[in-house]
């Protein structure tokens, strides 16, 4: 009977007392803490904009007053953390919260609300019609979005911030009256294109794949499948000449239609599919990436290793 | 002045040189004269001479002596023998120069030989003449010799009414004059030189610097060296004499024109055109004159349109002096064709290879792109008989007619990552190549081969899909193509046919513009590649 009795305390007091308390705990927003960092990443990734202001050699280099996170912090609140989708906007954290929050409510009054005057009147004509039905199916699917970077940018500030559902966006805000407004924004510099590239693929180190099946010759109406092991499942391989700016000859994404092997972590590909490769030998070039490449640069001849093989005429 | 004059034509006249001398007296010590020749006939003792004439009329201070010596095979006559001349005197001289035959060379030679003539003589002149090496022994004033009597230096023309100082002067020297002794001679050649039937009369003069040849023959006399006669067909030995006459001085040689026999004839292996046999027709005598060859057939012709074959073996005579040899050629008709045969090119590899193209540009092999593809035309080769020179063989020629025109098209579709607000987005890549062709290209003796480039273009198009998230994500791009080519040849003779594929892309970029949800616009403009090679890749 006295077990019961505790048992039921314990239970009412979870419930009465503890669960709000966690939920308070979890709906804080990441704290907003701007400082000077730096980003600096390989220029070799495909859709990069020419940006010489910050190159380095053959990196990217970006400097600004502003806040990067982790793996582990800059997810935001939501109502299950007991988020009620109010904050002073005091902050681009709370700010965002908020917006993402609407979305998920798909609360049209609260979107334009957080946007300055000039824009509202943008997304008003933009979303006219059954748009606006269709964009708020649409962002309502967020359920968990996480900032991974914010950065004093021209007269704002450049935030960026990724959901599982819709991958990376970026926004802008402007402080106005100590409160945080999203605001539209003309960019006709490279400089947020390129970061949210680097957000979007997070490129780790050209890593080398090893070749399954490997080949010394073959005839020159012959097809010949060659597979490639990955070190990590769903990157791209890429296979290419040594001729810098040239297009690489293969740049395949593991389990993407156009690998042959089904096998996770493995990439088939059908070398002279043609059948009609000049008789001589040849020596291409793989690399394994977590991000495309469509272009010979010396990064990729840098860290790619070579195989050689001979079509004889046949 | 006039003093001078009178004492220096005194001194050519000695020397029978009169003509030939202009420099003024005074200045000359000793004096050489232009060269002369003379001429001596050994065979017939016949020369030539050197004559001269002139007078001298001196005044009352004239006066003068001049002794010749002479050097080499030649002798000298002066009338009157006196050469000497005193005051106010008149005297007229003749001279004759003759070579000694029997102290001349043998025929072919010559040699050298000079006269001296040293001279001694007084004369007036004004005062401060010039340094000449002359002697004064005395002067005098020219206006206090007006006499009366006419002569060179009343009123003293040089000086005038008031007159001046004149000098009497002294002077010697000596004057040469050169001669070359020619031993003429005329040689005619063992063996003559004849042509076609026609002799060339040549002999062989000595000097030849001047003088003529004059020919004898049974066929009349002529005049001239290296002159052209015609021989009657069929001839014998011919006696001719040539005669070399210079300045009535001769020397004649006999000689006989000999027909040599033909020993070879030849044709060429092949004529494609109708020729006339003397014209191609190699020929070989024991000798060098060469009697006139008749051919039987004179004319060979290539067979006509129609005639079996192109080919046609004529055999052809040559008759010289009765000797006939024959020989014989082939005659081509290079215009008739002895087979056409329609050459099978498997063109769709071009269509195969464009899809390669677009699946490297795509990065997407096995992606679905969609070809198409057309090709209409097609090329002929003729075989013929072509007559070759140099070596001269006959050969098989093939030629190549007609056009072709190859249309080749795919469609891909493959993803494009680089855009940050999606996972990727859909690109159409359109490439499209035209190969084109109009042939009419015959193998020549040289070379055996037809490769041609036939005109080639390509193009690739790029479009990126717009619609993303759907229609919320606002991405206005497209893909830019800086250029793209391409060329396609062919080897067609010798068979197989063989052929060569290559391409060329330039820079691939994407521009436009993408608006995220939020309304962060970017102007977007990154580089796919530089570019790429395709091929070569056989065809």
């Amino acid at each position: 009977m006295l077990y019961n009795r505790i048992v039921s305390f314990l239970t009412k007091y979870i419930i009465a007392v503890l669960l709000p308390l966690a939920a308070v705990a979890q709906a804080k927003v990441p704290p907003y803490e701007f400082k000077p960092v730096e980003i600096k990443f390989s220029a070799g990734f495909t859709g990069l904009m020419n940006d010489p202001t910050h190159k380095n050699g053959s990196d990217l280099v970006y400097k600004y007053n502003g806040q990067l996170f982790d793996k582990t912090d800059g997810e935001l609140p939501s109502k299950a953390d007991g988020f009620d989708g109010t904050t002073k906007r005091s902050t681009p954290w709370e700010t965002l919260g908020e917006l993402i929050n609407a979305y998920r409510e798909k609360n049209f009054d609260k979107i334009l609300s957080l946007y300055n005057l000039t824009t509202q009147d943008q997304l008003i004509a933009l979303l006219a019609g059954d748009k606006k039905e269709k964009f708020l199916n649409h962002v309502s699917k967020i359920t968990k979005a996480k900032i991974l970077a914010g950065f004093e940018y021209k007269e704002g500030i450049l935030v960026i911030y990724e959901s599982k559902e819709l991958g990376i966006s970026s926004c802008y805000m402007l402080k106005k009256k100590k409160k945080y407004v999203l605001a539209s924004f003309n960019d006709d510099g490279p400089e947020a294109w390129n970061l949210s590239l680097y957000f979007k693929f997070k490129p780790e180190p050209i890593a080398v794949p090893l070749i399954q099946t490997p080949i010394d010759s073959f005839g020159s109406t012959e097809t010949k499948r060659i597979d490639f092991k990955l070190n990590k499942a769903n990157n791209f391989i890429t296979v290419c000449g040594d001729k810098l700016g040239q297009a690489v000859l293969y740049n395949i994404k593991d389990n993407s239609e156009y690998d042959l092997n089904p096998e996770p972590g493995v990439v088939g590909i059908d070398f002279n599919k043609t059948k009609s490769a000049m008789p001589k030998e040849y020596t291409l070039y793989i690399a394994e990436t977590n991000y495309p490449l469509t272009m010979v640069s010396e990064p990729i001849l840098k860290a790619a290793k070579g195989f050689t093989f001979k079509v004889y005429k046949k | 002045m006039n003093q001078m004059k009178l004492i220096r034509k005194k001194i050519q006249s000695l020397l029978l040189l009169a003509f030939l001398f202009l420099v003024q007296t005074t200045n000359i010590v000793a004096q050489e004269l232009p060269h002369q020749y003379l001429y001596v006939s050994k065979q017939t003792g016949q020369t030539s001479n050197f004559r001269g004439q002139q007078g001298k009329t001196t005044d009352k201070y004239e006066e003068g002596n001049v002794a010749i010596n002479v050097v080499g095979p030649i002798t000298n006559q002066v009338t009157p023998n006196d050469m000497s001349i005193g005051h106010n005197q008149t005297k007229n001289w003749q001279g004759q120069v003759s070579p000694i035959i029997a102290q001349c060379p043998a025929p072919g030679n010559s040699v050298n030989a000079k006269l001296v003539a040293t001279y001694d003589v007084v004369f007036s002149r004004p005062q401060g003449g010039a340094a000449d090496g002359a002697a004064i022994l005395s002067t005098y004033n020219c206006a206090t010799e007006a006499d009366g009597v006419a002569h060179e230096h009343s009123n003293c023309i040089f000086h005038g009414t008031f007159g001046g100082t004149h000098e009497i002067v002294k002077k010697q020297g000596t004057v040469t004059q050169d001669f070359e002794v020619f031993s003429i001679n005329c040689v005619i050649p063992a063996a003559m030189n004849c042509s076609d039937g026609t002799a060339t009369l040549h002999a062989d003069v000595y000097p030849g610097n001047e003088g003529t040849v004059t020919w004898q023959t049974p066929f009349g006399a002529m005049v001239g060296n290296n002159i052209e006669l015609n021989l009657p067909p069929n001839f014998n030995n011919i006696n001719v004499t040539a005669t070399y006459t210079v300045r009535g001085v001769s020397y004649a040689a006999n000689g006989v024109i000999r027909p040599n026999n033909l020993t070879g004839f030849a044709l060429p292996c092949c004529a494609s055109q109708q020729k006339n046999v003397k014209d191609i027709a190699v020929l070989t005598f024991d000798g060098p004159c060469h009697p006139l060859v008749s051919f039987a057939p004179a004319v060979v012709s290539p067979p006509a349109i129609g005639f079996t074959g192109a080919t046609s073996l004529i055999n052809v005579a040559a008759s010289a002096n009765a000797v006939a040899l024959t020989s014989s050629i082939i005659t081509i008709n290079e215009n008739i064709t002895l087979s056409a045969t329609p050459i099978a090119i498997d063109f769709t590899k071009i269509g195969t290879l464009l899809k390669e193209a677009a699946e490297v540009v795509s990065h997407a092999p096995g992606s679905p792109c969609a070809p198409s593809f057309t090709a209409t035309g097609g090329l002929t080769v003729t075989a013929s008989k072509k007559c070759c020179l140099g070596p001269c063989a006959l050969k098989d020629v093939d030629k190549i007619d007609g056009s072709v025109a190859v249309q080749a098209g795919v469609s891909c579709r493959f993803p494009i990552y680089g855009i940050p607000y999606v996972a990727s987005l859909d690109a159409l890549l359109e490439a499209s190549v035209n190969v084109t062709g109009t042939l009419n290209r015959r193998t020549t003796c040289d070379d055996p081969k037809i490769c041609a480039d036939l005109g080639a273009t390509i193009s690739f198009g790029l479009g990126i899909g717009a619609s993303l998230a759907g229609g919320l994500i606002t991405a206005d791009l497209k893909g830019v193509v800086e250029g793209a080519s391409a060329s396609v040849s062919y080897c067609f003779i010798p068979p197989p046919v063989t052929g060569e594929w290559k391409a060329n892309l330039g820079k691939i970029k994407v521009v436009g513009t993408v608006t995220t949800l939020e309304t962060f616009k970017y102007s977007v403009e990154y580089t796919l590649f530089d570019g790429y090679e395709f091929g070569p890749f056989p065809l």
